[in-house]
């Protein structure tokens, strides 16, 4: 009598890359991608293990996308497009990268204002100047996920077509066959979270405000005991591969090393732990 | 203490993620008003230690134990501190809004326990040059003025000095003048 296997649940997946010519699609984008972070939509998951309490508008939005999911019995994580703002410093690139961790997904940055990049993103079909596929496609490709974070950086500050270019990325009607010209392959970006910063809600076209809402981030609270603190620390530790269980891998020794309670913005504070970390694993090997 | 967390909108049962045993009932209101006042709030210290381990929270408390019986010792030390400036009893002389003053004030508090003016600096200095020389028995004429208030302690200062004054006379020791106890040196 055979044996029966254990039961393993699994896991959705969809294929992102087509190509009209029959030709195999490079990067593998042809294959069955994972669409993840289905197992984290309940209470217990995403929403409890984000650690954004201190920006509540964001937290909402990511319960509400975590129960549109759940509702719509999508088994994976989704949340569409934002339109992200709050003063620089504020934390946005930080909520996405811990949006991605806790649900499993890759996380992206796509900027806009970079030549290259924006090129891509404006042309679409034209022929570019582009070396190489989207960091979207390739951060899909290499992690073999289907709906990862993407983080999108100056909307605000980019011509027309790249922002014209982007709504064609975003918008639901066209997201499911946009054109990777260099691969020559129709990439579907419809499982794709896009987090699109902004600093001047009025340089953002109006068809992307009416497909995606603005959620604020407030200013970020001072001191070393406090949430935010705690979730930089656990995303610069994850950064510079530091695991549970490593001697630096502590809270207090990582608040004693910062020395003095100021930063400035997010990324100041970033940057500070891992100077914290750099130099307590220094400290360490000194001391061994 | 145990410290349980249960998500938001979760129908689970709240789960233990750490619990710890203490000396006393105050070291476990010290935690708890530690967390409560401070700006590690209940959350926070379920993030840490749901991400860092029981160790660092362990640790933590460890410390918010340790700051409470430092402070414990401080508020002793301070009680000493107090009762002791409580027996140093200073004299002082000086003029304020055009008013010649005497004071006695103990060291423990900010205010004077007994107070005088005067018009003039002579009347306020002749009382002065009797009273330099009664530091042993400041405790006993403040306890006085708790009695008889500030007023019966003035007119019984007053009395002694006079008589003091008479005595001295007597003994043919008086400076003279509107100060006449200005070169006496007590007893």
């Amino acid at each position: 009598m055979n044996e029966l296997s254990l039961f393993a649940p699994a896991v959705p997946a969809m294929i992102v890359g087509h190509r009209s010519d029959g030709i195999t699609p490079a990067l593998g984008l042809g294959e069955p991608f994972a669409l993840l972070g289905g197992d984290r939509l309940g209470p217990t998951g995403i929403r409890f293990h984000l650690m954004h309490e201190h920006q509540p508008e964001f937290w909402n939005w990511v319960a509400t996308a975590c129960d549109c999911n759940l509702a719509n019995e999508q088994p994976w994580f989704c949340g569409k497009a934002i339109l992200l703002g709050g003063k620089r410093g504020a934390g946005r690139t930080h909520a996405a990268r811990s949006l991605a961790h806790v649900a499993g997904v890759p996380h992206a940055i796509l900027n806009l204002t970079d030549p290259l990049i924006g090129s891509s993103v404006a042309a679409s079909a034209m022929i570019t100047d582009q070396l190489w596929a989207l960091p979207t496609t390739i951060a899909m490709a290499a992690a073999r996920c289907a709906n990862p974070v993407v983080t999108v950086i100056g909307i605000d500050r980019v011509s027309e077509n790249v922002r014209a270019g982007l709504v064609t990325m975003i918008d639901p009607a066209t997201a499911c066959f946009w054109s990777e010209d260099r691969l020559g392959v129709d990439i579907d970006l419809s499982q794709i979270t896009w987090m699109i910063q902004f600093d001047d809600l009025k340089n953002v076209p109006s068809t992307l405000r009416k497909m995606a809402p603005v959620v604020m981030l407030n200013d970020p609270p001072q001191g070393h005991q406090s949430a935010f603190v705690i979730s930089i620390m656990l995303e610069a530790l994850r950064d510079c591969k530091i695991e549970r269980g490593h001697p630096v891998y502590s809270v207090r020794r990582i608040a004693f090393a910062l020395k003095d309670g100021g930063y400035n913005g997010c990324l100041g504070l970033y940057n500070k732990v891992v100077d914290a970390i750099r130099e307590l694993e220094s400290e360490d090997m000194y001391s061994s | 203490m145990q410290l349980l967390v249960s998500a938001t909108g979760s129908q689970a049962a709240p789960q233990a993620i750490w619990s710890r045993t203490f000396q006393c009932t105050e070291e476990v209101a010290a935690v708890v008003d530690s967390i409560a006042n401070q700006q590690l709030g209940l959350a926070l210290l379920g993030h840490l230690t749901l991400n860092f381990g029981v160790a660092e929270t362990d640790q933590i408390v460890d410390e918010m134990i340790s700051e409470y019986h430092k402070k414990l010792e401080a508020d002793k030390m301070a009680a000493a501190e107090d009762a002791k400036n409580y027996l140093i009893i200073d004299l002082l002389r000086f003029e304020k809004y055009k008013l010649h003053c005497l004071e006695l004030q103990r060291k423990s508090r900010e205010d004077p326990d007994w107070f005088i003016r005067f018009g003039r600096a002579a009347e306020r200095d002749r009382l002065y040059d009797w009273l330099r020389w009664q530091k042993p028995r400041f405790g006993e004429f403040l306890d006085y003025a708790e009695k008889f208030g500030r007023e019966g302690l003035s007119k019984r200062l007053i009395a002694e000095m006079f008589e003091t004054e008479r005595r001295v006379k007597k003994e043919g020791q008086s400076a003279g003048g509107s100060r006449p106890l200005r070169m006496w040196r007590g007893v």
